[in-house]
């Protein structure tokens, strides 16, 4: 019966894209090396200019970068990939907020048209005095882009930032 | 729902970004626009995208740290419009730090307004 053969050990091509230019890294690399680790040896390869195809960088900063992983197939060894990040937005941004939980200075969107202020559906506004600021249990003063102001209470705003 | 397209050194469109796991808050890094940009670097003008709602137009900390990214892995300054249901603001690296990014109130350059009208649109 044939021994069964595990490869360990550095299996991996990597890939790199900086300063318009792309090259592969000499040696192979773990394909689960960490993605700090993989940008690490990165970093000191394009300070020495140890990458072909890539000339060297003096202070080369990959904190924005990403590694994408590649499996292997029957044609091609595993690969991985080192290039820039691209999403947009605020990822933080919550769907709906509690009142409640409004602050002076948070930044809100309106979730419906909000008559009493004059509002779109879709503005933004900023709160200026919190919930029941007067003891009365009114909703959070907020001043929207239009300048109007209005109390605004629960399914009426989304957080945005703050 | 947040929305991008990429136009040309022309302000030409040359796709959209419509990836399917795009939110009202937020476009999720994406490998195929990393490779749609590289094979068009050439050609780049920059990338607009949506924050939907009304309202003025500036970037989240999101953007600048991925127009920076975007324009080290390429090695050239691009144009980054932020678009709102009310307001279009036209971005771009102003220096002297890696994300000094400012408006340019003096460039010409201008999208069409029917593609950010259609930007819009696919916003909503």
């Amino acid at each position: 019966m044939a021994d069964e053969i595990v490869i360990y050990g550095p299996n991996a091509r990597l890939n790199v894209t900086i300063n318009g230019q792309n090259g592969d890294y000499p040696d192979l690399l773990s394909f689960d090396s960490a993605d700090g680790d993989v940008k690490q040896i990165v970093t000191e390869a394009l300070r020495t200019g140890y990458i072909p195809g890539i000339g060297a960088i003096n202070d080369p900063n990959l904190r924005d970068f990403v590694v994408d992983r590649f499996p292997a197939t029957n044609d091609l060894p595993p690969r991985l990939m080192v290039r820039p990040k691209t999403p947009f937005g605020e990822p933080t941004m919550l769907e709906d907020v509690e009142v409640t939980e409004l602050h002076r200075g948070d930044v809100i969107m309106a979730l419906q048209d909000l008559s009493a202020a004059d509002v779109k559906k879709g503005t933004l506004g900023v709160v200026f005095e919190e919930f029941n600021a007067y003891k009365d249990q009114g909703g959070p003063m907020v001043r929207f882009m239009n300048m109007n102001c209005c109390n605004v209470y629960n399914h009426h705003v989304r957080f945005v930032r703050r | 729902m947040e929305s991008a397209l990429v136009f040309n050194k022309h302000g030409c469109v040359l796709f959209w970004h419509l990836p399917a796991d795009r939110s009202q808050g937020a476009i999720p890094d994406s490998r195929t626009l990393w490779e749609l940009l590289w094979e068009q670097r050439e050609h780049l003008g920059g990338v607009a995208h949506t924050h939907p709602w009304n309202g003025g137009a500036w970037f989240s900390q999101t953007d600048v740290t991925t127009f920076a990214a975007i324009e080290q892995g390429l090695g050239k300054r691009l144009i980054w419009p932020v678009v709102t249901f009310s307001t279009a603001q036209y971005f771009e690296w102003v220096g002297p730090n890696e994300l000094d990014y400012g408006v340019v109130e003096h460039r010409r350059f201008r999208l069409n307004p029917a593609d950010i009208q259609r930007l819009r649109d696919l916003s909503r």
